[in-house]
């Protein structure tokens, strides 16, 4: 059987090869090869099923048939074979774990021993097996008593505890650790526990949520409407400042009586414009509405032409200012001294050290100062907000008369009508 | 005082411009403001009186106030807008009102007002509408009420030995608000 088996495959190959050998053939189609291929494939498969014996499909067909149904032929036949094979595995499987049990009424105190593992394929259960049942083989046979039992036990306790204190401890427990000296990613997989400089951010759920609500809502009812507002600085390029600091320093053209006139007209035509603008309003109102019932009764699939685009007309100007003459690679922010950009302190600034009592006394005093003017604006706002809260409640007390007035009057009726 | 009649003394610096600008000065007086004018060549002054035709009461005053501004040195053009505007005042202090400065330091102090030909006083002008006239130690202002404020104090600072940079900016952030 074997010898056959040794033939046939060496047959085969034979062919294969031959056919192989030449790859220039198979630049373009070739009737000889692709015969001859398909004849290899129906002798291995009818080989593969004399010796495996599954019973798959009957015969691979190859005459009339293309490579891709010959291929779908051979993975149904895989399919049965691979079915059969698990089941084989699965056996095998199970035959091992009546095996370990008995290993383990044997010998109870190995707790290393994880009994759940599954097999995965049917050579690794072999090797598996021999694993498993090679370490017990010592303690096979020999019975212990309790108190030895309890001694080996207290032993491998003792050993345990003796290599962990003897070990390097872990860099959790050995206090400053810098990055260099953990392992990578460790931080990552610990839950660790440390105090927060910075407060939490509040969780919002659905409790806060609803006081918030309430208190806008109750902010509404009072009508107070004082929201601080976000105060924005403005950023400031370094060079608008010096724009703006070179004021008109030339001498005037024109007289005092026609700046001041000017002025007088300015002020006066704003005035003019705004009056005009609102009749203007209403009239552009009236335009667009007539324009929209226009536009639907005739043209709603007109599409305006898009806008032209706007010429810009780019004065040939240097690209540099010539106020000094500074090198090349100077970024127009340096041209400007310290002191422009930012206002120099009337002091001389003072590190800690170098500060004195008169240094000392007058930070206090400014510090002072400015307290005092903040607690003089909270009291004022407190008063405020004290005046308001008494408003509110005189209407709230107006508004309870009214409602009790007209219950009476309610209940006055009946009586009036018995009456 | 006679309510029908003003002498203005011209100072003998002046009387060169006067000469030069007499047409512009007595047209406005003569024909406008209805007063009759003369220059007194021998004591130096300008004689306005009212007559028959005069119609307004104050016009007297107005011409009279008129010709004192230019006496004191401001140009027929500025001079003419205390004619023509009612709000418009003229303040006069000296450098010794704000702080006693003697010698080199109150020429300094001159010369921190002036500015480099004349930059500083034209630039407080320019930002606060006013004209000013820097006599020796003496300072004239014309202007509104709340005009002339800020240029005296933008000049009193400048007199107390603050940099013109922060005097400037000072003025700057006025105006800024003036105009919002």
């Amino acid at each position: 059987m074997a010898d056959q088996i040794k033939f046939d495959s060496q047959q085969i190959f034979g062919l294969f090869n031959k056919s192989v050998s030449d790859l220039t053939s198979f630049l373009r189609p070739n009737k000889k090869i692709e015969n001859d291929l398909r004849d290899l494939t129906l002798k291995l498969f009818e080989l593969f099923k004399l010796n495996s014996g599954v019973p798959g499909i009957k015969d691979l067909v190859t005459e009339g048939f293309d490579e891709e149904q010959i291929w779908a032929q051979l993975e149904k036949h895989n399919h049965t074979f691979m079915k059969i094979i698990d089941k084989d595995v699965s056996n095998l499987s199970s035959l091992a774990k009546k095996l370990t049990k008995t290993v383990k009424i044997d010998i109870p105190q190995d707790d290393d021993f994880d009994i759940l593992e599954p097999a995965s394929s049917g050579e690794d259960e072999e090797e598996e097996l021999k694993k498993l049942l090679g370490p017990r083989e010592k303690f096979v046979g020999k019975m212990l008593s309790t108190f030895e039992q309890e001694q080996l036990q207290m032993d491998e306790k003792i050993t345990k505890l003796e290599e962990e204190n003897l070990k390097s401890k872990p860099w959790k427990l050995i206090g400053e650790v810098t990055a260099d000296k953990r392992p990578a990613n460790s931080l990552l997989e610990d839950h660790l526990q440390y105090d927060f400089i910075a407060r939490p951010a509040p969780i919002i759920d659905e409790q806060v949520a609803l006081k918030l609500e309430d208190l806008i809502k109750q902010r509404i009812k009072d009508g107070i409407w004082d929201d601080v507002e976000r105060k924005i600085k403005p950023a400031e390029q370094p060079f608008e400042y010096k724009r703006r600091l070179i004021l008109d320093q030339e001498k005037s053209k024109v007289g005092l009586a026609e700046v001041y006139e000017k002025d007088y007209l300015q002020r006066t035509q704003q005035d003019k414009v705004e009056e005009e603008n609102e009749t203007h309003k209403e009239i552009r109102k009236m335009m667009s509405a007539i324009f929209l019932q226009l536009d639907s009764l005739s043209s709603f699939h007109f599409t305006p032409k898009p806008p032209e685009p706007e010429v810009k007309i780019v004065n040939n100007l240097p690209a540099v200012s010539a106020e000094d003459t500074i090198p090349v690679a100077v970024s127009e922010a340096n041209l400007l001294a310290p002191e422009e950009v930012l206002e120099k302190p009337k002091r001389p600034v003072k590190g800690a050290t170098e500060r004195d009592t008169t240094d000392r006394k007058h930070d206090r005093r400014l510090k002072k100062k400015k307290q005092k003017i903040i607690a003089a604006r909270k009291n004022a706002k407190k008063i405020s907000n004290v005046e308001k809260l008494s408003q509110s409640a005189k209407q709230k007390a107006k508004q309870a008369e009214k409602l009790e007035r007209t219950q009476k009057q309610r209940q006055m009726k009946p009586s009036q009508l018995k009456t | 005082m006679d309510s029908g009649r003003r002498d203005v003394p011209i100072p003998p610096h002046r009387i060169t411009p006067l000469k030069e600008n007499w047409i512009k000065i007595y047209k406005p007086l003569v024909e406008t403001l209805l007063v009759q004018v003369r220059f007194n060549m021998k004591s130096r002054l300008v004689q306005i009186r009212t007559c028959p035709e005069t119609k307004d009461k104050d016009a007297i005053q107005k011409a009279a106030d008129f010709v004192q501004a230019f006496a004191l040195g401001f140009d027929v053009e500025d001079a003419i807008a205390l004619l023509r505007l009612d709000q418009l005042f003229l303040d006069s202090f000296q450098i010794e009102d704000v702080k006693n400065l003697k010698g080199d330091h109150l020429s300094r102090a001159i010369g921190r007002i002036a500015g480099k030909n004349g930059r500083t006083k034209f630039t407080i002008e320019n930002v606060t509408k006013t004209r000013i006239v820097i006599a020796d130690h003496k300072i004239h202002i014309l202007g509104s009420y709340q005009n002339i404020r800020t240029a005296r104090t933008a000049i009193s600072n400048l007199i107390l030995g603050r940099a013109p940079a922060r005097v400037y900016r000072n003025l700057r952030s006025m105006s800024a608000r003036a105009t919002f």
